[in-house]
């Protein structure tokens, strides 16, 4: 094992760090560059350039992203994060018919960004409250000479101001107060004027609609009606529509009841009344309302009608110089959901239904059908549509082409082409809660009958070896056939391809599946040697809308995933399948969080609740302490009771007064150790303090600025090691990893006045390693004995020697890890998530080695150990950035997991974006890389053998000769 | 030492710019210039490059605008790290003070609404900063209206694999070696022959004597090198123990 360790140092030092190579880039590594689910008021198709045909499909996700999509692969072209945390319903996203920038409003915050690249052209904060609403104007006066169109914008939760921007610098030209107390509700726009619409509060109950017009040129108040709707407005969900930049604007509402429908075209105060129709019988239970969005387009809409079973609608046309409304015709019922979209082309209109069968494509003007594809390859047939936007295409004669990009109930978006699956996004993952590893079976089969024959007598092992090796011999023929195309693909092609047929484990255990929970109530396995494709997904708990799936913990155990929610409901699913196996209800205590206990090989999934007791069952060890951070603030060591519901409080931890803990880090379940001391350069040995049950606990002085890192003993609560930091900034991310027997940290150090080391402003990280004995050869207190408690009273003496030098480093790091192979051999890298610039970095152990010697050159000796001078920045070496040129965006977690090959190690990240690769901290020593030439090889053998052919008759004459020539 | 003052967020509009003389808002703005490096930074940068500005409990945040520049308004008093986030390129950071000397400058009579008003400006310093240095050991100032920020490099994520080359081949030590050894062989006979019969009978006779014992001591001495030894670091010459040990065996 020493002699093992020791190569393997030897290779580290000859190739220092791992980097991704130009040819393995993209092709082990998988990204998905994620926006959040579309929502249907703010996506569209638009052209970013009015000269070009191509357009880009836009869209302001759930979770406040702004994006751009390519709609012929589905590949992101920008994004930007416009509101983290804001309600996405109040998020606006508008673009301007030709204009070269999209106008986006969330929060206070109103942006205008250029449609082609995403880069910012304005932005401008205002404090009159979140946007409520967001239009481009489309005046005619603009139409000249305008370089880019005017925005009007509606603030305020309870006094609504309206503004005009200008469309090129985001100024305000003009604003108007409404001093009513009206609730703002929304802005609409014609070809000549700006309508503000509030809702009066009636005196009793509901709504009245207030519409003031405004002159678009200097915002003054022109008039000024109100509908009488109290009596069907009892909630402002009831109105359907607010239309603008239309030639007639028009306001839609409907009754509590869904039976009729109701239109005022604004500016004059006549209200149409249609029933809903309700043939059979059947509860209408929403009812959207469908109109475009172009001024010079013919003025009609559709209401889309969707009951529980069945979805109908109806297109209704405004006659602009009566100002009437008429109902045109309708479109028959069909069963299940559907959405319609509205797409102008030119001045027609154009509605596009899609169900769950098939693309339906009619004009506004009559209700002949144009076009209908039946759906093909979508997965539109398992989940239902949500909604839609569409582009249409008239081709020559009178056919039609039609692509929508539909969202789906899932989550999903997806492209479809006349009626032909195009690509999909899967949006839903942008939202994954938990993620872990699942080991793939022909490994686990293997180890299993290894296992019977390693516990029968010799005769039957030995038959079952004999029988087991027959079976395999069913194979040959087959193993035999693929041979020479295996050998093809060694010698010339990609020779770390791994056959992805069947759902098996590969040879070098790069293969497993990542199970993943989203947010949306979602389970989903990826599989991370197929570049992370989805092998299955499960909708598991159908959840409200804006509720999100509150998981707690997640367990692969064998064949079995668990997932445990806040309420204590869980869920088991078969690993290979996604099947539920096993569902478990909700319980009346809520749990606060989970824990992770190996027993006897058995894994089980604890439950924390919110009093801070824990659910132990019966097989679990006595005494097993878990540590939990108690409701006053303090983290407290409990003992479990087997197969109770309770705890045993064993020690607590108060933070010194006026702080908090932050942070509680361990380290990991698998965290193996190669080796137990360090060899140094003079053979001497550094004997390392390893604690499996080290816990750092990170405390914080938000008062003081203050940071305290608190090295305890999960078993007994003693205090290792303290260490503290001033002038921290307690509100940005304070990260720390603890592996073997060191931690790292990092933080936002400021300078303190009257420090004479806190004199630097910057991020910085601070590694520290621990040893039994500051003495090399010294194995400390513990040296004479063979057994050892952390809970004896002497324990305390037993404190461990600490190391630690800090770096300045230049990004903030908003996550930590630290890569698990198999053995612990292979040096590890801590892997840093870097959110300002989209990345994950992995920094190699051996730059972080406390013990670099200071101010001076290395000695020798030091040097043999692979130690160089220590310099006090830290810069992250583009080569070790190991998303490379990918951007990876949001990451909340990094989890890695050990492969068969030592060398090796699986890392997986997710929260906003999904990124997996693999990475070899020590470089592939265990494999053969692409590097090695096997054509070379086979070459060199054959010009070597050529050359004996040709030497050995030649010297063998000689020699012949020699013996007669000879003296 | 030359302190470049930056007339801070006279609003647009001349109503606010009363308001704005007691509660003065400033306007930072960063721009990347055209170097040989990047050309054309306003195209060539990528949309999610963003400037953070941050000081203890206090950031800011600005992305790239279409232009190549950065823009962050209202920023408070203090004194910031400025730092570029890039997928491309490396940029530099800067100190930038914004506040302290507060100074009331009067409009210019450029537009007649606004002329004669004055307004309080904050002044913006900047300085490149070092992370190994200290925060106060600032060195020369740079202009500020607007701050000129190139970047240092490109960043390079990939490493080339070395492929096969003859050459590569040849740069190996152990191949030089080789062929030198090569070389000797077939040579050496050459020079032999050339030789006059004395010096050769001389040579003949050296070789002989110091055939015997040298080369294959050191063959022993190899074959039986003690691994554990070496790594245990023992001082102890191990190929005059083992040449000797290997002597009695015989």
């Amino acid at each position: 094992m020493r002699l093992f360790a020791s190569s393997a140092l030897v290779l580290s030092l000859l190739s220092p760090v791992y980097a991704v190579f130009q040819d393995e880039a993209y092709h082990t590594d998988f990204h998905h560059a994620l926006l959040g689910t579309p929502q249907e008021h703010t996506t569209f198709f638009h052209r970013p350039q009015s000269v070009s045909k191509a357009s880009l499909l836009y869209t302001l996700s759930e979770k406040g992203i702004l994006g751009a999509v390519n709609p012929r692969n589905g590949s992101l072209v920008w994004r930007q994060v416009l509101g983290d945390g804001l309600p996405p319903t109040n998020a606006f996203l508008r673009a301007g018919e030709d204009e070269d920038a999209v106008v986006g409003a969330i929060g206070d915050h109103v942006s205008s960004w250029s449609a082609l690249d995403g880069k910012l052209v304005w932005s401008n904060v205002f404090g009159d409250g979140p946007a409520r609403d967001l239009e481009v104007l489309e005046l005619e006066e603009g139409k000249v000479n305008r370089p880019a169109k005017d925005v009007v914008t509606l603030f305020g939760t309870e006094k609504g101001v309206v503004k005009r921007l200008d469309g090129a610098t985001g100024d305000v030209k003009w604003e108007f107060k409404d001093q009513s107390g009206d609730l703002p509700y929304q802005v609409s726009s014609s070809a000549t004027s700006i309508y503000y619409i509030s809702l009066h509060p009636a005196l009793i109950k509901g709504y009245k609609i207030k519409v003031t017009t405004l002159d678009a040129l200097t915002g003054a108040q022109t008039g000024q009606y109100t509908l009488n709707t109290d009596s069907d407005v009892t909630s402002a969900d009831l109105i359907l529509f607010v239309g603008s930049n239309a030639a007639l604007p028009v306001v839609a509402w409907t009754d509590p009841s869904h039976k009729t429908l109701k239109v005022n075209l604004l500016g004059s105060r006549q209200i149409s009344t249609f029933n809903v129709p309700s043939e059979s019988g059947e509860r209408v239970e929403k009812i959207i309302l469908h109109a475009p969005h172009v001024i010079n387009s013919v003025p009609h809409f559709l209401v889309h009608y969707q009951s529980p079973s069945s979805h109908s609608a109806e297109v209704y046309h405004i006659d602009l110089s009566a100002g009437t409304v008429s109902k045109a015709y309708s479109l028959p019922k069909l069963a299940g959901k559907g959405t319609f979209s509205t797409t102008t082309v030119d001045a027609n209109v154009f509605f596009t239904r899609s169900t769950q069968e098939e693309f339906v494509l009619v004009s506004s003007a009559s209700h002949g059908i144009l076009g209908r594809w039946p759906v093909r390859g979508a997965s539109l047939a398992i989940d239902a549509p949500v909604h839609g936007v569409s582009e249409v295409v008239a081709k020559t004669g009178s056919t039609y082409a039609v692509r929508s990009a539909v969202t789906l109930t899932s989550g999903e978006w997806q492209l479809i082409r006349n009626g032909d699956f195009d690509w999909s996004r899967p949006e839903y993952l942008a939202g994954v809660v938990a993620a872990d590893w699942a080991e793939l079976e022909e490994q686990k089969d293997l180890a299993r009958e290894l296992e019977v024959e390693g516990h029968e007598n010799v005769l039957s092992a030995y038959i079952h070896r004999v029988k087991r090796h027959l079976r395999d011999l069913e194979g040959l023929p087959a193993w035999i056939q693929r041979l020479p195309s295996r050998l093809a693909g060694s010698l010339f092609g990609d020779h770390n391809v791994i056959p992805t047929d069947g759902l098996h484990a590969d040879s070098f255990g790069f293969r497993k599946l990542i199970l993943v929970a989203t947010e949306n109530g979602r389970v989903l396995a990826l599989d991370s040697g197929d570049v992370g494709k989805i092998v299955w997904a499960t909708t598991v708990i159908d959840l409200g809308p804006g509720k999100k799936w509150d998981v707690k913990g997640m367990l692969v155990n064998g064949d079995a995933v668990q997932i445990r929610s806040g309420t204590g409901e869980q869920v088991t699913l078969e690993v290979l399948t996604g099947k539920v196996l096993q569902r478990e209800p909700a319980k009346p205590a809520k749990v606060e969080s989970t824990a992770i206990i190996e027993e006897a090989g058995q894994l089980s999934l604890l439950s924390i609740y919110e009093d801070e007791t824990i659910e132990a069952p019966e097989l679990i060890g006595e005494g097993t302490v878990i540590v939990l951070q108690g409701k006053n603030g303090n983290a407290k060591g409990v003992q479990v009771v087997p197969g109770q519901k309770s705890s045993v409080p064993v020690w607590e931890f108060a933070p010194p007064a006026g702080e908090r803990i932050v942070g509680l880090t361990s380290r990991a379940a698998h965290d193996p150790v190669a080796s137990i001391g360090k060899v140094l350069g003079d053979r001497s040995v550094m004997y390392k303090y390893l604690n499996p049950n080290l816990l750092l606990v990170t405390t914080v002085s938000d008062a003081q600025s203050t940071l305290s890192f608190h090295l305890l003993d999960s078993t007994s609560g003693n205090v290792l090691y303290t260490a503290s930091h001033e002038g921290v900034a307690t509100s940005r991310p304070i990260t720390s990893a603890l592996s073997e027997n060191w931690f790292t940290y990092a933080f936002w150090a400021d300078v303190v006045e009257g420090s004479t080391s806190a004199t630097s402003k910057g991020y910085q990280l601070v590694v520290a390693e621990l040893y039994e004995s500051s003495i090399p050869n010294d194995r400390g207190l513990l040296g004479s004995r063979n057994n050892y408690s952390s809970v004896d009273a002497s324990a305390t003496d037993n404190q461990p020697h600490v190391i630690s030098q800090a770096y300045r480093i230049p990004e903030e790091i908003s996550g930590m890890t630290v890569t698990q192979t198999r053995q612990g051999i292979t040096s590890r890298e801590l892997l840093c998530t870097l959110s300002s610039s989209n990345a994950i970095v992995a920094i190699p152990r051996m730059v972080l080695d406390p013990r670099r010697p200071l101010g001076r050159d290395p000695t020798p000796a030091e040097a043999e150990e692979g130690l160089f001078r220590y310099v006090p920045t830290l810069e992250f070496n583009p080569q070790w950035i190991i998303t490379h040129k990918r951007e990876v965006a949001g990451i909340d977690q990094v989890i890695t997991s050990p492969t068969l090959l030592e060398s090796t190690s699986l890392v997986f990240a997710y929260g906003l974006d999904v990124f997996g690769t693999r990475v070899a901290p020590s470089r592939q020593f265990d494999i053969l890389g692409k590097e090695f030439g096997k054509v070379q090889l086979i070459g060199t053998v054959l010009a070597v053998a050529a050359g004996v052919a040709i030497l050995a008759p030649m010297v063998r004459r000689k020699q012949i000769n020699a013996q007669w020539q000879s003296p | 030492m030359r302190f470049l003052t930056l007339s801070a967020a006279a609003l647009s509009f001349a109503a606010s710019a009363i308001t704005t003389a007691t509660a003065a808002s400033t306007i930072l703005r960063v721009a990347v210039p055209s170097t040989s490096l990047l050309p054309n930074p306003g195209a060539s940068l990528p949309a999610s490059t963003k400037l953070t500005l941050t000081t203890l409990g206090k950031d800011y945040e600005a992305p790239i605008s279409r232009d190549g520049t950065f823009t962050l308004r209202n920023v408070e008093e203090g004194s910031y790290l400025l730092s570029v986030a890039c997928l491309d390129y490396i940029f530099p950071k800067l100190r930038v003070d914004i506040g302290g000397d507060v100074e009331l400058v009067t409009t210019e009579a450029g537009s007649p609404a606004d002329a004669g008003i004055e307004t309080k400006v904050q002044m913006i310093k900047a300085w490149q900063t070092f992370p190994d240095t200290e925060w106060a050991n600032t060195g020369e100032t740079q202009a500020v209206d607007p701050i000129s920020l190139a970047p240092l490099v490109k960043k390079e994520y990939y490493v080339k694999r070395e492929g096969f080359s003859p050459l590569s081949l040849l740069r190996n030590p152990m191949i030089l070696l080789g062929l030198a050894s090569l070389g000797l062989i077939f040579g050496m006979p050459k020079v032999m022959d050339n030789l006059d019969p004395e010096m050769k009978a001389e040579l003949e006779e050296q070789r002989r004597n110091g055939m015997g014992s040298g080369s294959s001591a050191a063959a022993a001495s190899f074959q039986n090198f003690d691994m554990a030894a070496w790594l245990a670091g023992k001082n102890s010459n191990p190929s005059a123990e083992s040449s000797s040990d290997s002597r009695k065996s015989r």
